[in-house]
């Protein structure tokens, strides 16, 4: 087995498990572990597309790697934001307690 | 060398895939949202890292291996923050959770008014009884917290 | 290849399911998270086609910018929510629906059986021309020199539809702040996370915008990365949108498409067409469109996710 061939591997297997834990998202049973099997997507998906890039030495999938790992993060602070705010007062509760 | 830098990336692509693997059945059979944050976490940072790590030895030096680095790290972060910020949605939102891993003394009314509730669905009953004990002593500042908060309005 | 094509299966049947629980469930937080994970998806699905400008702007934008924008339309409507949940629509409005549905459906799926195989492409003259405007990336030779006009319309829309948001603001908050107030603590983990990511942000997304001449990337992406990393910091509580009514914010947000129709139309003197390019000048002239374009897609998106005026104006 030559490296680009373990490297595509190990990116299915990535996938597939990133994507087993999608059932998070189905079953909920609050919005918080839909948004954990969200960020567990996009980390496996960055892992993923890392190594099908250099498996296949497409230089671009590192940019996009890139971008997607700087707006997963934008992503999931807007949304915990969104979810933690219904008053508008919970300025304390970021603070470590 | 080549051979040894070879060998290193596969170990190490492979502990990464493991820590994936870990991370989502982690994410799947753990019972509550705190223990099923902590399972994500290892994913996050160990087996992106790991994965980075082993990458290292292939790509070229400098542009694309600052990159993966920088890849790296922007999880890391990321992770870090928004670990916090999740678990504090988790443990004010959540409150059906929540209000299970207190202790039994008959002052924790606040936390199960609509107040602090986001909207989700009730966890199924069968989740909420399924709680480790050490998770009940690391609630007891927030029931606290809650009581200072006043009555919700 | 087989492995490469198991990877393929199992992404569409994937993306398909996606596509359905977002659609299928109720709770609009839930669908907005069914739409992020929906869009992260569709990024590798065109990493697996091959496209990877494409991935680049999605990644941007479908999982990012409008995450955000649909994640704050979601705690806007909070309060209506559980109203509305309780009232049905009549049998008459649900049949029309799925009748209209089943239309589309079927009216998309005869359009995409009856596509002609293989499929004519301009892609070979495309790059036979490349030479001549300058740049590598076939992508941005389209987008700026072969279909110039495309592109100006496109940023145009950008403003028309920031426009409309504007315009969805009260009379007293008219060319006031934006919505878009935090309430994170300034010495927060919130305000560190913005204070070390968005530098390294910025860097990225000029960097993205610049490589986009010779490869993939481009205005469009880096303008979303620079507009996501400004709403961070923005929503850490480190620095404030400004009211809409000042001068300089509307000023650039003009100055970008003004530029591209001044460097446009000048090509009907200088060489034979609009946007066409003078001979030799093509490089310059794209840069120059594309620097122009960056501060008012970078202001318009972000203008975008935080909606309308709220808050008073000064004075």
């Amino acid at each position: 087995m030559t490296m680009p061939d373990f490297l595509l591997t190990a990116s299915a297997f990535v996938l597939v498990m990133v994507a087993l834990g999608l059932i998070r998202i189905l079953r909920g049973p609050e919005d918080v572990d839909r948004m954990m099997a969200a960020q567990l997507l996009g980390s496996g998906g960055i892992a993923a597309l890392l190594l099908l890039g250099v498996a296949t030495e497409a230089k671009a999938v590192i940019d996009v790697a890139l971008t997607l790992a700087l707006l997963a993060a934008f992503a999931s602070v807007a949304f915990v934001q969104g979810i933690s705010r219904p008053d508008g007062d919970d300025s304390k509760e970021t603070r470590g307690e | 060398m080549k051979i040894a830098l070879d060998i290193f990336t596969i170990v190490a692509v492979m502990a990464g895939a493991f820590f994936f693997l870990a991370g989502t059945v982690g994410l799947l059979r753990f019972p509550d949202p705190l223990t099923r944050l902590h399972a994500l976490t290892k994913a996050d940072n160990l087996g992106l890292g790991l994965v980075v790590l082993g990458l290292l030895p292939q790509t070229d030096w400098p542009l694309d291996t600052i990159k993966l680095v920088t890849i790296w790290l922007f999880a890391l972060l990321a992770g870090a923050t928004v670990g916090q910020l999740m678990a504090c949605a988790a443990r004010r939102g959540g409150s059906n959770t929540v209000d299970t891993l207190l202790p039994p003394n008959g002052n924790t009314v606040e936390l199960s008014t609509p107040t602090y509730q986001i909207v989700g669905r009730q966890p199924f009953a069968a989740e909420t009884n399924r709680v480790p004990s050490r998770h009940r002593d690391a609630d007891l500042p927030l029931n606290s917290t809650a009581l200072h908060r006043g009555p919700p309005t | 290849m087989t492995l490469a094509l198991a990877v393929d299966i199992g992404l569409t049947l994937l993306i398909l399911a996606m596509a359905a629980w977002t659609i299928a469930v109720r709770d609009t937080f839930a669908s907005v998270i069914g739409f992020v994970t929906y869009g992260l998806l569709l990024t590798l699905v065109w990493v697996r086609l091959a496209a990877p400008d494409v991935a680049l702007t999605e990644a941007a934008m479908g999982g990012g910018l409008t995450g955000a924008l649909l994640i704050g339309a979601a705690a806007r409507l909070r309060s209506t929510e559980s109203a509305s949940r309780t009232e049905r629509p009549s049998v008459l409005t649900r049949t029309l629906a799925a009748v209209l549905s089943a239309a589309v459906t079927a009216a998309l799926a005869i359009c995409v059986l009856n596509l002609p195989d293989p499929a004519p492409t301009l892609a070979p003259a495309a790059a036979a021309q490349l030479g001549s405007t300058g740049v590598g990336n076939p992508v941005t030779a389209v987008l700026l020199a072969y279909r110039a006009m495309d592109t100006l319309l496109e940023a145009i829309v950008v403003l028309l539809a920031l426009v409309g948001v504007w315009s969805l603001a009260h009379d007293r908050a008219w060319g006031g702040y934006p919505q878009l107030r935090s309430h994170a603590d300034p010495d927060g983990i919130l305000a560190y996370f913005a204070r070390v990511m968005a530098p390294v942000g910025i860097i990225v997304g000029i960097y993205i915008f610049w490589i986009g001449a010779d490869f993939p990337g481009g205005k469009f992406q880096g303008a979303t990365i620079l507009a996501a990393m400004w709403l961070l910091v923005i929503g850490a509580g480190l620095a404030h949108l400004p009211p809409v009514s000042q001068t300089w914010l509307r000023v650039l947000l003009v100055a970008g498409p003004l530029v591209f129709i001044v460097i446009g139309f000048a090509g009907l003197v200088t060489a034979e067409a609009v946007f066409a390019y003078p001979n030799g000048y093509a490089k310059p002239l794209i840069l120059a469109i594309e620097i122009a374009l960056m501060p008012t897609l970078v202001l318009a998106l972000a203008l975008l996710v935080a909606g309308a005026p709220q808050r008073m104006p000064p004075q």
